[in-house]
């Protein structure tokens, strides 16, 4: 039995090499390179020296007022995109989770929005809020005169931030929507028969029975979703140039203005502010005895 | 025994899969020297003439092969940066001037090679402006060879000017009577496209007018001389322009757009309106003027094709041989009219060339085709003073100062006096950087 046990280790070991080396060599190594870089004065040309300056790049970057702002404008997009998405995407999966007409053909129209590249979408929306000829201004000023003169809808930071976070949640919807179409599919119908007869209003049924069975399911879309928003870049570079998040400062410290060492020490914060938030989540779905 | 077998059937399958990665050179081709050629040219029908002139210059030269890099237009300065970081950046690059400036700072460019290759393609059939623009700060060497370029300057329709009685604009004073005359907001008509986005395009377009004003960024002796009044002077001008063009931010699209259906009778743009205008079948309607007030300021750009320092003998022999063969009039041309109209020639071997002056669309804008190919001498861009061409210029543009400073003047209202003060700061911090 002893013997056994020892071969199968050793076939455990051979079997897992492959992944445990593509692991060290697609993530391990760039980390660990990327934290290496952070600590220099990198040139681009590998054949010029690299300065060594310590905390330097980290000190410029936690100091400069823009990276902060940068940083504040990130999370509120990141909350308020993550948000607006799941819910509508919870919405529409509840809506959708019955029989009707062409429920088929609607469930792949609504996925159109997740599957169709960005810039396609940049370009559509840009048009559409285009200042000289676009469909929102047309209607808004000569058909429906709303305001007076068309508004500069990329050209003004705010508007131009409640436009990305719009995009983001018209974007990404449908990804919250089908992960919960699938797992609202799968939730026993007696569950709201038996609250139903307890009394239950439309409120309790979604409260007491929905959300616990979905929670699952919630907490990996908005764990995934919020990682995925904290490093956006092209929606936002595409759309305007008024929404200065992390991805595009990260962008130009590194690809426009060269500076490989405090893009790296960027990258490398961002990491810890990450890890912060998944650790959290992680322990949040064990809580709820779900991990 | 079975776990050394299973070991070696992994290592085999590994160093299978790993062979299968490494190329398929036969036998025979061994001796060869293969260098890598990175270009913007993806589109389909632009990648068959490159293909062509691969192939040709392989024909001539069986020794050496040559691998291409085609990248996007939007991700290659980024490609570049990845690259060499990495110390594969290919021995054969086309790269535009102001990156071409960066690369050097980085001691990215074999010059001496660089060089070479331009005395032998006959540096004196390349117009002056162009070659200034690939001359390094020292004056030492040159960073690329140019291989075709484009100008910018105010488009206009003349039956639309006419229509108001207006001729070709010549002065600052005309562009504004012109922009005024045809504003009409209410209607959506305006006067000119103008850019103002906050981006290279605003930028570019400023640099005509505050160099036609003889104000440039930096000063004789390479010092930031941005703050004065020949320089205020150009932007007080812009922003009233922008008074009469459409409202917002307004980039290559927009005003491209606007010039094309008759929204404005001027445009600011580059010669990559007019194979636009050719398809329109307008292209004797189409006039080209250059903003003067003080001097004439053309706004231009070369594509050049340059040689990465760090190559080994055989494989800077072998770039130099194919910067040569890429030079020559014939290929330059066939280059060149990748897109008629669009890319302007930068020698004149290649405007005198049968060739070029039977292609169609250079043929129908007539005398206009040569008045564009000859404003490649009145080029000015700004970090250009005198003979010297200041790396830190490419430092500030990269900042975004001057095109922010643009569009906070333009689409925000904001003083000009205050804008400049604060893109001057912009422009002293990073340059300490």
């Amino acid at each position: 039995m002893e013997k056994r046990g020892k071969s199968d280790l050793k076939l455990a070991v051979v079997l897992l090499f492959p992944s445990v080396f593509l692991v060290l060599l697609l993530v391990a190594y760039p980390m660990i390179s990327n934290i290496k870089i952070s600590f220099f004065d990198l040139p681009i040309n590998p054949r010029l020296s690299a300065t060594f300056v310590g905390l330097q790049n980290y000190t410029e970057i936690l100091t400069d007022i823009e990276f902060l702002k940068s940083l504040g404008t990130t999370l509120l997009y990141m909350i308020l995109a993550v948000a607006g998405s799941t819910a509508l995407g919870l919405v529409v999966a509840i809506f959708f989770n019955r029989p009707f007409k062409f429920r088929k053909a609607a469930r792949s129209l609504i996925i159109l929005s997740y599957v169709t590249p960005s810039i396609s979408l940049v370009f559509a929306w840009k048009y559409m809020f285009n200042n000289g000829y676009g469909v929102v201004n047309y209607l808004g000023v000569d058909v429906f005169h709303l305001f007076e003169k068309a508004p500069l809808w990329f050209d003004n930071p705010v508007s131009s931030f409640i436009l990305v976070v719009l995009f983001a949640i018209w974007r990404y919807f449908p990804y919250a929507f089908i992960s919960f179409l699938a797992i609202l599919q799968t939730v026993d119908k007696s569950l709201y028969e038996a609250a139903e007869i307890d009394g239950a209003s439309t409120w309790e049924k979604f409260k007491n029975v929905t959300i616990p069975a979905i929670m699952p399911v919630l907490i990996t879309i908005i764990t995934l979703r919020s990682i995925w928003l904290f490093y956006m870049f092209t929606d936002v570079y595409l759309l305007t140039n008024k929404v200065n998040i992390i991805g595009i400062y990260l962008y130009e410290t590194a690809f426009a203005f060269n500076d490989l060492g405090k893009a790296a020490s960027i990258s490398v914060i961002l990491f810890i502010i990450l890890s912060i938030v998944i650790i959290a989540s992680r322990k949040r779905v064990k809580l709820n005895g779900n991990g | 025994m079975k776990f050394k077998i299973l070991i070696l059937v992994f290592i085999l399958v590994l160093s299978m899969a790993l062979s299968a990665c490494g190329g398929n050179e036969k036998a025979g081709e061994e001796a060869k020297t293969t260098i890598e050629f990175m270009h913007s040219s993806v589109e389909q029908e632009r990648l068959a003439v490159v293909n062509k002139l691969v192939k040709k210059f392989e024909k001539e030269n069986p020794t050496i092969k040559i691998k291409q890099v085609p990248v996007q237009e939007d991700s290659y300065n980024t490609k570049i940066i990845t690259l060499a970081s990495a110390g594969k950046l290919p021995a054969v690059l086309e790269v535009g001037q102001d990156y071409a400036k960066v690369m050097d700072k980085e001691q990215l460019i074999d010059k001496e090679a660089v060089s070479n290759t331009l005395d032998k393609a006959g540096k004196k059939d390349f117009y002056d402006g162009a070659l200034k623009l690939v001359t390094p700060e020292d004056g030492k060497g040159h960073t690329g060879i140019p291989i075709s370029g484009w100008v910018q300057g105010i488009w206009f329709n003349k039956e639309m000017l006419a229509s108001k009685g207006f001729e070709e604009p010549k002065t600052w004073d005309d562009v504004m009577s012109i922009a005024k005359a045809f504003t009409d907001s209410g209607n959506k008509k305006y006067g000119i496209g103008l850019p103002t986005v906050e981006g290279g395009f605003s930028e570019q377009a400023f640099s005509q007018f505050a160099l036609s004003n003889n104000a440039n960024v930096l000063d004789g002796k390479g010092q930031l001389d941005f703050n004065k009044k020949a320089m205020k002077e150009a932007l007080t001008y812009y922003k009233e322009l922008a008074q009469y063009t459409m409202p917002g931010s307004n980039d290559t699209t927009e005003v491209k757009d606007a010039f094309m259906n008759g929204t404005t009778p001027m445009a600011v743009y580059s010669t990559y309106i007019l194979p636009s205008v050719y398809e329109e079948g307008d292209a004797e309607n189409i006039g080209f003027a250059i903003p003067e007030q003080k001097t004439k300021a053309v706004f231009g750009t070369v594509s050049a094709i340059t040689i990465s320092s760090g190559l080994d003998d055989p494989q800077k022999e072998a770039a130099q041989e194919f910067t040569t063969f890429l030079s020559r009039p014939e290929n330059m041309t066939e280059w060149v009219l990748m897109s008629p109209g669009g890319a302007q020639p930068v020698s004149k071997a290649v405007t005198e060339n049968a060739a070029y002056q039977a292609n169609e669309v250079v043929k129908s804008f007539g005398d206009l085709s040569t008045e564009i190919a000859a404003s490649f001498n009145e080029i000015q861009v700004f970090g250009l003073v005198g003979e010297k061409n200041y790396v830190k210029m490419g430092v500030i543009t990269s900042s975004g100062s001057i095109s922010k400073l643009v569009n906070d003047i333009t689409v925000g209202g904001k003083s000009v006096d205050m804008e400049v003060k604060n893109a001057e700061q912009k422009m002293k911090d990073v340059l300490k950087k």
